[in-house]
């Protein structure tokens, strides 16, 4: 240990990992270039190096994308991955108000929290912990979407209707392209890009920031708030307001890093569900959508603590806890390194190297985000419109296009985005549509696997409600969707109880 | 007011036609294939039915706040076009194009030209280290 | 057929040694003059993109020109395939391929091109096809498999990547062989399918020997579908053993758009057969459980026709379910 501590520490490797944060932070900031790109545009450098060094350099890279996509989701309301998908619920409204500068420090110290908590986890309880990837069968991640989905109905108070309206168009869109369960090719158009589905990156370009651009232009109120000169970058008041809410970091960085280690859920579903968590639990509920602090703090920590989740299967039993995991696992591959089980025991040395490294690096991102933070926020707060808009257009079609360096894309999200924007107009927010075509996918192969699973063992009900992790969830689900309606009925009759 | 409630039949009626189209479709599905896409289409029908309803016998008493439309219109044709122009003029003169009219619409008084310049000198500068970035140190092979 | 590929690969040999002493009359005309993009119709990490990372290397050491690795997924790689047409046909455009996918996709669904649209130039592996189950699972054998799913139709579960793919076909053909009736439960790749059989949410998967290597001691493998053991499973049973007559899997192969010159088109085959014949190359294809094979652009249609015709009865079957 001590060995492998020393050994992550030389120069060289620290070298690595803060240019991996930074490279890493830069990338995931910039909307449609996902941890998963920079990964792979990564691996190859890597080939070079003793593999405990490329790891920690793509491990470094990593994590500093997954931290990145929060400063688009703040600034410009745009998921830059869409595991930054709840921070844009509350970060933008945040910035909107001024405190831009605010969520952007907050997010720092919360990723570094949930990426320190994520990476602690794999160095110490990393072979037992992944048995719980393999206790989430198919229909656990049926169970696991449909909780997600229970969000669209709290996150849309007050236009709940159009909220479910939102999910099931989101449900629809999900079902484009050709089907994984039956094989069917669903409403392509017979367009062979379509066949693929909707790609998530450009969809989250087009439903999340081509609207803001247009809104952009609409008016002559400056894009966000300019923070008050002289105030820095909050770091005590940062702090403070993180100590308070300490409970919900701690909570958070759990569940990311749990989530992490299913391999179909990803940083998405760990923000949101960490999000969903820290709303319920709040005592300030109203306030989450219109800039909660506390909503920031739970999608950041959740999201940066998948990453040493998504290592932990992927490490211990083979199985990429997420997409990047996938690719760092193929570049283990081929360096000759064969993961499993004994790894722990046999690679001792390169695996503990790696896991510190990881630690380091995530410390490293706290200089690194609150620097970069604090480049973006007086940028973007700054720029006047009349150059803003233009830059943000740039970096949305590059984005959109680089994805898979498909010209359609572009269209499709430009496509989409004109959608958002009109859907707007109608009341239509955009989030419930996301869930619905992020979660979809994972519902339905849940579903019917679930089923034909079900059906083979002549027990299709004992399949879905008769398994215990099943029933947490849905007992979870409920209590989502019941408990603002029970608190609510308490709040009344205390009201009425009370003496005028 | 009464433009509020409008807004809502007709969101209720593009609804209607999406959804019906997705059951349509999903008539030539697989049985596995076909659950989801029942589901959502089913969805949007009975939303869209709801919706009719409710505005049909409430009206909201908030108005709604449009904003300009002109030039929102005018960006999404900036880059309706962009997008539509990037495989055919390539990155780099697609987007000095594209980004020189979102300038434009996006201006709202009349500036000197000299900063109207350095604007777009600023412009031009991102765009080729965009695709200087992406195209050399990403990999990304460019239009 | 497999004995074409066997006696094949001996010829191959010989033919690769007289290629690398004369590199001059192999790649006539200075091709490739630029970066070659290799476009990969499967996510990072999967057997189609780890295999062309095995070749990367030594496509550069033999070309001298960089090879960039690109991914476009979606649609069980039926999306890339539809556009392969649509790429400049100057061989600098590459994609790889797999049959069955490229046979089995267009004759179950439209899916945007025709298994004649997709022009091959290479094959250079095959990934076997092997019945994977949990270490702790009852089967020890595959007869234990076979007896369960005779005394209970329908009641073993046999996961795989997707549907109309690979593991779906060898499932069908499986079912077939042994005259049992299996439920095939589809997955969003193999890997899926493989944390479900090391969850027991399954009984068993019906995957690729690789997926049998890089589980290690977690599974047991009842079956590959090779002529001879795979060197990286020597416990796994051939079906032949068993005897069962099924050697397959997904063969790799490339292809370029249509309207690439034939002589272009040759020397690919040239540099891929090359490459297949590196010793080095050879070593960690086998350590990760796959089959090197060598079917050169000659041999291609009569390879796809009988692939067409092996395919046949199982593709009907799955046509009338």
């Amino acid at each position: 240990m001590l060995e492998a501590l020393l050994s992550a520490a030389t120069p060289f490797n620290l070298m690595l990992a803060l240019i991996g944060v930074v490279l890493g932070t830069i990338i995931g900031a910039l909307p449609g270039l996902s941890a998963t790109m920079a990964v792979a545009v990564l691996v190859p450098f890597t080939f070079t190096m003793d593999p405990a060094s490329g790891l920690i350099a793509l491990g470094a890279v990593y994590t500093g994308a997954i931290y990145g996509g929060a400063y688009a989701a703040i600034l410009v309301n745009t998921p830059g991955t869409p595991a930054a998908i709840a921070t844009a619920l509350d970060g933008f409204p945040m910035a909107k108000r001024g405190d831009g500068d605010l969520a952007v420090t907050i997010s720092c110290f919360a990723s570094a929290f949930g990426g320190l908590v994520g990476a602690l986890a794999l160095l110490i309880v990393a072979p037992p912990l992944a048995t719980i990837a393999l206790k989430f069968g198919p229909v656990e991640y049926f169970w696991l979407a449909i909780f997600g989905l229970s969000l669209i109905a709290v996150l849309s108070k007050g236009a709940t209707l159009k909220g479910l309206i939102g999910g099931f168009l989101g449900l629809g869109l999900s079902t484009i392209g050709s089907a994984v369960v039956g094989g069917d090719v669903r409403y392509t158009f017979g367009n062979p890009v379509l066949l693929g589905g909707i790609h998530i990156i450009p969809a989250l370009i087009g439903l999340y920031c081509v609207p803001v651009l247009l809104n952009m232009v609409a008016t002559q109120d400056p894009h966000i708030e300019r923070a008050a000169t002289g105030r820095g970058t909050r770091v005590g008041e940062a702090l403070t307001l993180m100590w308070r809410s300490k409970f919900n970091l701690v909570r958070s960085s759990v569940v990311g890093t749990v989530v992490g280690i299913l391999p179909a859920a990803g940083g998405a579903v760990a923000g949101l569900v960490a999000y969903s968590e820290a709303r319920r639990t709040s005592k300030h509920k109203d306030q989450f959508g219109k800039g909660a602090v506390d909503g920031v703090i739970a999608s950041e920590s959740a999201n940066s603590a998948t990453v040493g989740g998504g290592f932990v299967p992927t490490l211990v039993l083979g199985i990429p806890g997420t997409p990047p995991d996938a690719i760092i696992l193929g570049a283990l591959m081929v360096q000759g390194i064969r993961v499993g089980p004994q790894l722990f025991v046999e690679q001792a040395s390169t695996v503990y190297t790696f896991i510190f490294g990881l630690l380091f690096a995530t410390v490293l991102m706290i200089p690194v985000g609150l620097l970069i933070g604090r480049t973006a926020f007086r940028a973007i707060s700054s720029i006047p419109k009349a150059v803003l808009a233009p830059s943000i257009g740039v970096l949305i079609m590059i984005g959109a296009f680089a994805v898979e360096q498909n010209p359609t894309h572009v269209v499709m999200m430009v496509a989409l985005g004109a959608f958002a924007w009109i859907l707007l107009k109608f009341g239509f927010e955009a989030s419930p549509i996301v869930l619905g075509l992020i979660l979809g996918p994972i519902a339905e192969q849940g579903f019917v696997q679930g089923y034909l699973i079900g059906n083979a063992g002549g027990n299709i009900w004992g399949e879905f409600f008769g398994r215990p992790i099943s029933l947490a969830i849905i007992a979870f689900t409920l209590l989502t969707l019941l408990w603002p309606l029970w608190s609510d009925r308490k709040t009344r009759m205390r009201l009425k109880g009370a003496p005028e | 007011m009464t433009r509020f409630m409008h807004r809502d039949i007709a969101a209720a009626l593009g609804l209607l036609i999406v959804g019906a189209y997705a059951l349509w479709e999903a008539r030539e599905m697989s049985v596995f294939g076909a659950i989801f896409p029942q589901l959502a289409g089913a969805g949007m029908v009975l939303g869209a039915i709801l919706l009719a309803l409710r505005a049909a016998i409430w009206i909201p008493d908030v108005p709604q706040n449009d904003g300009a439309i002109l030039r929102p219109l005018l960006m999404l044709a900036a880059l309706a076009s962009w997008a539509v122009l990037l495989p055919i003029l390539g990155f780099v003169p697609t987007s000095l194009i594209g980004a020189g009219a979102c300038m434009l619409i996006a201006q709202q008084d009349p500036l000197p030209l000299r900063t109207r310049a350095l604007h777009f000198a600023g412009l031009a500068t991102l765009v080729v280290s965009v695709a200087f970035l992406f195209g050399y140190l990403l990999n990304v092979r460019l239009p | 057929m497999k004995t074409l590929n066997r006696r094949q690969f001996g010829q191959t040999l010989i033919a690769t040694g007289a290629a690398a002493s004369m590199p001059g009359i192999v790649r006539a005309q200075s091709f490739p003059s630029r970066a070659i993009n290799y476009i990969i119709p499967f996510n990072p990490g999967g057997e189609s993109d780890v295999t062309a990372r095995f070749q990367q290397p030594f496509f550069e050491q033999i070309t001298g020109q960089s090879v960039v690795i690109q991914s476009k997924p979606g649609a069980g790689g039926a999306t890339a395939w539809a556009q392969l047409n649509g790429f400049e046909p100057d061989g600098h455009t590459i994609m790889n391929t797999i049959v069955p996918h490229t046979v089995l996709q267009p004759a179950m669904k439209d899916v945007g091109y025709q298994t004649a649209d997709i022009n091959n130039v290479f094959f250079f592996h095959y990934t076997p096809d092997a019945v994977v189950v949990n270490v702790d699972s009852p089967y020890q054998t595959l007869q234990d498999l076979i007896d369960d799913a005779k005394a209970n139709p329908g009641s073993v579960t046999f996961g795989g990547s997707g549907t109309n793919t690979a593991n779906h076909l060898a499932s069908e053909i499986f079912a077939d062989m042994t005259d049992t009736i299996t439920t095939y439960i589809p997955f969003k790749g193999s890997a899926p399918a493989m944390t479900a059989v090391l969850g027991g949410q399954i009984a068993a998967a019906m995957s690729y020997t690789t997926q049998g290597v890089k589980a290690g001691e977690q599974v047991r493998t009842l079956a590959v579908a090779t002529e001879e053991r795979v060197a990286a499973l020597p416990d796994a049973p051939t079906f032949k053993e068993l005897g069962f007559d099924h050697v397959g899997g997904a063969y790799r192969g490339v292809a370029v758009p249509a309207g690439t010159p034939t002589e272009i088109q040759q020397n690919l085959s040239d540099i891929l057969q090359q490459i297949n014949a590196n010793p080095e190359f050879q070593a960690q294809m086998t350590a990760a459980g796959y089959e090197v094979i060598d079917v050169p652009l000659g041999d291609i249609p009569a390879f796809i026709e009988e692939r067409k015709t092996a395919y046949g009865p199982a593709i009907d079957r799955l046509k009338s379910a």
